[in-house]
């Protein structure tokens, strides 16, 4: 974790709990307010701000778009708009941020451009 | 988005999988993270994704849309079948369903333009002669814009206010445009178009190029309908409907065979499309009817459009009356439905003129002339020079409240039974205030001895009231609403509430002159009031043995069922309201009914026969062109009577009456019951 990363003002700052709390979920602390991309089983994808999870990692959405890759015959994005969900793990098969979150946890990643290959 | 290049979002985005699931391995159980101002309750409000119940979106397993080319080749009898099809989902929409449910399922609809001939190149689709490309660009193509104009007509006289979005239908369009930008002579244009390429190619053949040019024009034709009805043309929608009925019943009566397994005209119907569009609660998939069933909805909307052009042009506002009360008492099938329902009220009322071309003095001088035969100035005249008090005399608030009182009663014959009900539970209140207002005006005149106008017009304001009060009992029991011990009480307030409803008749009566109209309809109301008390009657005694409550269990049932009558602001009038409910009254009725030697149930019921069987002769008084309706109705009460024969002769043989035997069943008959087993029933 970068030294000069700060918790963001929009994060729950009860002080003693975040000093107090473990490396792993300061950094998922610090993805709150982050557009993720989450990729569920059934081929679609969920992209919103990401507001909460909880222990079993039921990942909370607002202003959310969803979106099914487009079919053959369909020349129009096949997005809309579904507002507040929730997205539970077992349905989950990958969660993404923006690079430049990514960057200032330090973390490596793949890339999209990697995940892309699979619906080409 | 280019879907085969780019992810939503674009590529800067890095997996951060691991960063959740390092998260879960420290977290305490049952911990939680939420973002600053976020708080659990916020996310309660989330829909659960991969929940059947909530999430729209959820994956099937199998999706129709995938496989669905919009420019696949089809046959005509292809075409025609998809033509049926989707004018079976716009009816399914007319009956309450959504858009997203029914018209929306149709693929076609999302592909308008991908099917638009301008912009097709001429390899994108196969030729062949038997299914030839114009089929789809330019047949199909005018059919959909016509269902959506059509669609978009209706929508626009659903969303006037006259009935109620999500309770009467529904109007969410997803975000899918309707043709709402698209004139309707364009639309009739391209149909016309494609009648003409029906007729000038050689590719489409008899019996199909007839079947497909009789469809397109039916849909021509129901695009006028819904474009005249929504400008007021309605003196012009009589012709137009017996042309589309003309249509119609040459179209149902040829049926058309379902295309064989494995037709691309399948394809084109996906009743699992819902769950692409915005919606945020998952609609269950909805199985269209049969094609009989769509064309039967397509007659109602036909027959009612035409009934909507005689009502247009009937003035009298009795009629009106007469006829909300036979479509709510005898509902005919597919007559009821949300658009017919708009319309009919737009028609009486849209907001600038009554019948779009009468003042509203027309509400008044037909009130007092159809009730009591004095025509409003007469009545104003009168007040005028009979006035004493110092103060103006005021006549526009009169006018004003019994105006808007009665637009309000007459718009709400067509609201759906349940918000009818409510419309005139709340109404009562201000028909008292009126009345009472009447009252305080009429102590303020100088007296008169002997015939006396004014008490007369205030006797019509009464009327209306007891007739309200009457439609709340009726309504509740046509809408089943009442427990077994309630309804004992609705029979005898309904004859209670008649009694007086027919002591006001006949004080009228007096005063109006033998052989016209008003006199005919007056004595018609009176003879079937009369019946109905006597059956009303008849019933309460009977099932007076149902009564198995504590007169105070019975009391606290009362005072909620009838809360209407106790409102708090009937203490702030002087005058005490008439005909309200009185529960000791009651009580007292019921001890002293099984004691009466005279009363005979059965007699009532067949006096009430009688009088029903006599009123059959009578002028058809106010109700016009529908005079045969009120007959048809009555004569079912007679059928009623009839079943009710069997019931008690006195009040001995109650004690031994099997009570369970009776039966009630609102969609055969609205408030009286019959007795199981009973053949002449």
């Amino acid at each position: 974790m970068s030294s000069s990363a700060s918790p963001p003002s929009s994060i729950s700052s009860h002080s003693s709990d975040v000093e107090n709390e473990a490396a792993s979920v300061f950094n998922l602390r610090r993805l709150l307010k982050e557009t993720l991309r989450v990729f569920v089983s059934d081929g679609r994808i969920f992209l919103g701000t990401f507001m909460g999870t909880d222990q079993l990692l039921n990942i909370l959405l607002v202003n959310t778009e969803e979106y099914r890759l487009a079919s053959d015959t369909e020349s129009e994005p096949s997005g809309r708009f579904v507002g507040q969900v929730m997205i539970p793990w077992r349905l989950v098969t990958q969660v993404e941020a923006p690079g430049a979150k990514l960057r200032e946890l330090g973390n490596g990643g793949t890339t999209s451009e990697n995940r892309r290959t699979l619906y080409i | 988005m280019d879907p085969y290049t780019d992810l939503p979002g674009g590529d800067n985005f890095y997996d951060v999988t691991a960063v959740f699931e390092e998260a879960a391995r420290d977290m305490q159980p049952g911990g939680i993270l939420l973002a600053k101002d976020f708080s659990l309750m916020d996310a309660m409000a989330a829909f659960e994704i991969g929940e059947p119940r909530f999430d729209s979106g959820m994956s099937t397993g199998e999706d129709a849309t995938l496989s669905f080319n919009p420019l696949t080749p089809m046959l005509p009898e292809e075409i025609c079948w998809i033509l049926d099809r989707s004018l079976a989902c716009e009816m399914e929409w007319h009956t309450g369903y959504t858009l997203s449910q029914t018209v929306f399922s149709f693929l076609y609809v999302h592909h308008l333009r991908d099917i638009d001939p301008d912009f097709i190149s001429g390899d994108r689709a196969q030729r062949t002669d038997e299914s030839p490309r114009e089929l789809v660009t330019v047949v199909l193509r005018a059919w959909i814009l016509g269902l959506l104009k059509c669609c978009d007509l209706a929508w626009r006289e659903m969303n006037k206010g006259n009935i109620f979005d999500a309770e009467d239908w529904q109007s969410e369009k997803c975000d899918i445009p309707i043709a709402e930008a698209f004139p309707v002579k364009y639309v009739t244009m391209k149909l016309d178009e494609a009648c003409h390429w029906l007729l000038s190619s050689y590719r489409v053949q008899s019996p199909w190029q007839e079947a497909i040019i009789h469809r397109l024009t039916l849909r021509k034709t129901l695009l006028e309908l819904l474009e005249l009805q929504l400008s007021h043309g309605y003196s012009k929608l009589s012709p137009l409907v017996d042309t589309a009925r003309s249509l119609l019943q040459g179209i149902r009566s040829n049926t058309l065979r379902d295309p064989p397994l494995g037709s691309p005209a399948y394809l084109a119907f996906d009743p699992q499309f819902a769950r692409r569009l915005v919606s945020y609660v998952p609609l269950h998939v909805h199985q269209l009817p049969s094609q009989d069933h769509a064309w039967g909805v397509l007659a109602g909307i036909l027959d009612s459009l035409g009934e909507v052009g005689s009502l247009a042009g009937t003035s009298s506002i009795s009629t009106w009356e007469i006829v909300g009360h036979m479509r709510t008492w005898a509902p005919l099938a597919n007559r009821e439905l949300p658009y017919i329902r708009s319309s009919t009220q737009s028609a009486f009322y849209d907001g600038t003129l009554i019948l779009d071309r009468y003042p509203f003095k027309h509400i008044l001088n037909c009130f007092f002339i159809e009730t009591i035969d004095i025509s409003y100035d007469a009545i104003a005249a009168e007040l005028t020079s009979r006035w004493t008090s110092s103060e103006s005399l005021p006549l526009a608030q009169i006018e004003r409240g019994l105006t808007q009182l009665m637009i309000a009663h007459v718009k709400a014959l067509w609201y759906s039974r349940p918000r009818r009900r409510r419309h005139c539970m709340k109404s009562l209140f201000d028909w008292h205030e009126l009345y009472a207002f009447f009252e305080d005006i009429h102590s303020r005149l100088t007296p008169k001895s002997g015939y006396d106008l004014i008490t007369h017009a205030q006797s019509a304001i009464l009327l209306h009231r007891l007739s309200t009060i009457r439609e709340v009992i009726l309504s509740g029991l046509q809408l089943s609403l009442y427990s077994t011990e309630e309804r004992v009480f609705a029979y005898w307030y309904l004859a209670q509430i008649l009694e007086q409803h027919l002591a006001c008749l006949d004080n009228i009566m007096s005063s109006v002159s033998q052989g016209t109209n008003v006199f005919q309809e007056l004595k018609l109301q009176s003879a079937f009031l009369t019946a109905l008390q006597l059956m009303s009657t008849a019933v309460f005694s009977v099932t007076i043995k149902q009564l198995s409550f504590s007169w105070q269990r019975m009391r606290l049932n009362f005072l909620r069922r009838y809360k209407w009558a106790f409102l708090p602001e009937y203490d702030d009038v002087d005058l005490p309201p008439v005909g309200h409910p009185n529960f000791l009254k009651f009580v007292t009725a019921c001890a002293a009914i099984p004691q009466s030697e005279h009363h005979s149930p059965a007699g009532c019921v067949q006096l009430a026969k009688d009088i029903l069987l006599c009123s059959l002769r009578f002028p058809p008084g106010m109700a016009g062109q529908w005079g045969g309706d009120r007959v048809q109705f009555i004569q079912t009460l007679v059928g009623v009577c009839d079943g009710l024969q069997a019931l008690p002769a006195t009040m001995e043989e109650v004690a031994t009456f099997d009570v369970s035997t009776l039966k009630w069943d609102p969609e055969a008959q609205p408030w009286f019951p019959s007795i199981a087993g009973d053949l002449s029933h």
